[in-house]
């Protein structure tokens, strides 16, 4: 049956009422006790258009809410660099989106990245240049940061001078990035036993061996862990 | 404009089942004057679409519990008002055309017709024939004929009636009158 589009064609409620009443006597049915003109106010039996409405504008308003999700990006908070002759570069970042990767290249070598706390990367690029540092967000946002990287030092330390005064042998090394690393000096010789120095002098650069009866091999590294082989030939 | 929400119609007619006066109420105050529409519609006669509403919610209320699936009342109900129209416009057409005789002085039925009374008498029971399987077809397409065919109304008025586009009335009276045929020609 069609929507009443001619206003005309309806009966009055005085009517349909006397109706209801007639109705119900007909079917010997006790009549209502709500009246005619209460229930014909009640929105409960008409299904709401608007609902479609209420779920588009509840749509439209999801899709504002997260829209602006797609478009938030990563933030590097801070760079921290550790004092060492191999530098590592501490990245902390700040997301609202999960990070899904960070990657970083120095002079078109790959940089190992690691995550030892949350938020925060340590990379160690190894050599010196200009490091580029991305971080990509699950919304496919990203940063990128460059960072100038100095002070990496792949250099073995030098022999400065060497000398034999009676049974001791005196070597005066330098090295110019991270330093001699004194501790870790020692000979060897044929048979493959440790040789330790008798006596070393860190502020002179001083090393001093027993004179040894054959020949030995020297080791001399820095702090970086390059490592000076000296063959001490008899 | 807002539509029927069948769900809570059907959960009205469950509480009429169990005797709930207030909730017949609601729901004839939810369908009445769709269903007089209709019927005016239909009759084009204030009183005799008045007496079809009235008959068409006492069969409702009477025959509430045969319902079996509740959401289904409006529909239903369309079905209960549309056939009490066509049996009201059925007895005021003869009651019509009785009267029209007696003022005439003119006893013959069908002025095409023969003299012989078994002749007009066979024409009557092939009309009354034809409109039983009308009705015995499928709703839409005995409601689409009915109101085509016998009632003389248009494409549009029809569609306004049964609530649909003109296309669906062809398609229903197409369908109507194929199954018809079929039948007849049995």
């Amino acid at each position: 049956m069609s929507d009443n589009k001619n206003n005309n064609i309806n009966i009055s409620q005085e009517l349909a009422d006397q109706m209801l009443q007639n109705i119900f006597e007909a079917c010997d049915v006790s009549p209502n006790t709500v009246a005619l003109e209460e229930l014909e106010t009640y929105t409960a039996y008409r299904r709401d258009r608007f609902k479609l409405r209420k779920v588009l504008t509840a749509f439209i308003l999801v899709l504002f809410i997260f829209v602006p999700f797609l478009f938030l990006s990563p933030e590097i908070v801070s760079v921290q660099q550790t004092p060492d002759s191999d530098p590592t570069y501490n990245i902390s970042v700040e997301s609202f989106i999960p990070v899904v990767s960070v990657t970083a290249t120095v002079n078109g070598k790959d940089v190992p990245v690691v995550e030892k706390q949350k938020g925060v990367y340590t990379l160690q690029p190894g050599e010196e240049g200009i490091m580029n540092v991305k971080i990509t967000t699950l919304n496919r946002q990203y940063i990128t940061k460059k960072i100038h990287v100095t002070s990496v030092d792949n250099v073995t330390p030098f022999v400065v001078d060497s000398m034999r005064d009676g049974d001791k042998f005196y070597l005066y090394v330098d090295d110019n990035i991270s330093g001699v690393d004194y501790e870790t000096v020692y000979a060897q010789g044929a048979d493959s036993k440790k040789i330790m120095p008798i006596q070393i002098d860190e502020k002179k650069g001083m090393i001093v061996f027993k004179y040894p009866s054959e020949s030995i091999n020297i080791f001399i590294s820095d702090m970086a862990g390059n490592q000076l082989q000296l063959l001490l030939t008899i | 404009m807002a539509q029927l929400d069948y769900q809570y119609i059907g959960g009205l007619v469950e509480q009429v089942q169990q005797g709930d006066s207030n909730a017949f109420a609601e729901l004839y105050a939810a369908t009445y004057q769709k269903q007089y529409f209709a019927a005016y519609k239909y009759l084009r006669d204030d009183f005799l679409a008045q007496d079809a509403l009235q008959e068409t919610y006492i069969t409702a209320l009477k025959n509430i519990n045969s319902l079996r699936d509740a959401k289904l009342f409006i529909s239903w109900l369309n079905q209960i008002n549309f056939r009490t129209c066509f049996r009201l416009n059925e007895k005021h057409k003869q009651y019509n055309l009785e009267m029209a005789e007696f003022n005439t002085g003119d006893f013959a039925l069908h002025a095409d017709m023969s003299d012989n009374p078994e002749s007009i008498v066979v024409q009557i029971d092939e009309e009354q024939f034809i409109a039983r399987q009308v009705l015995d077809l499928p709703f839409s397409e005995s409601q689409a004929l009915l109101l085509r065919y016998y009632n003389n109304l248009t494409i549009e008025e029809t569609a306004e009636i049964m609530g649909c586009s003109k296309s669906s009335v062809k398609r229903y009276t197409a369908s109507g009158l194929n199954r018809l045929r079929v039948i007849l020609n049995k």
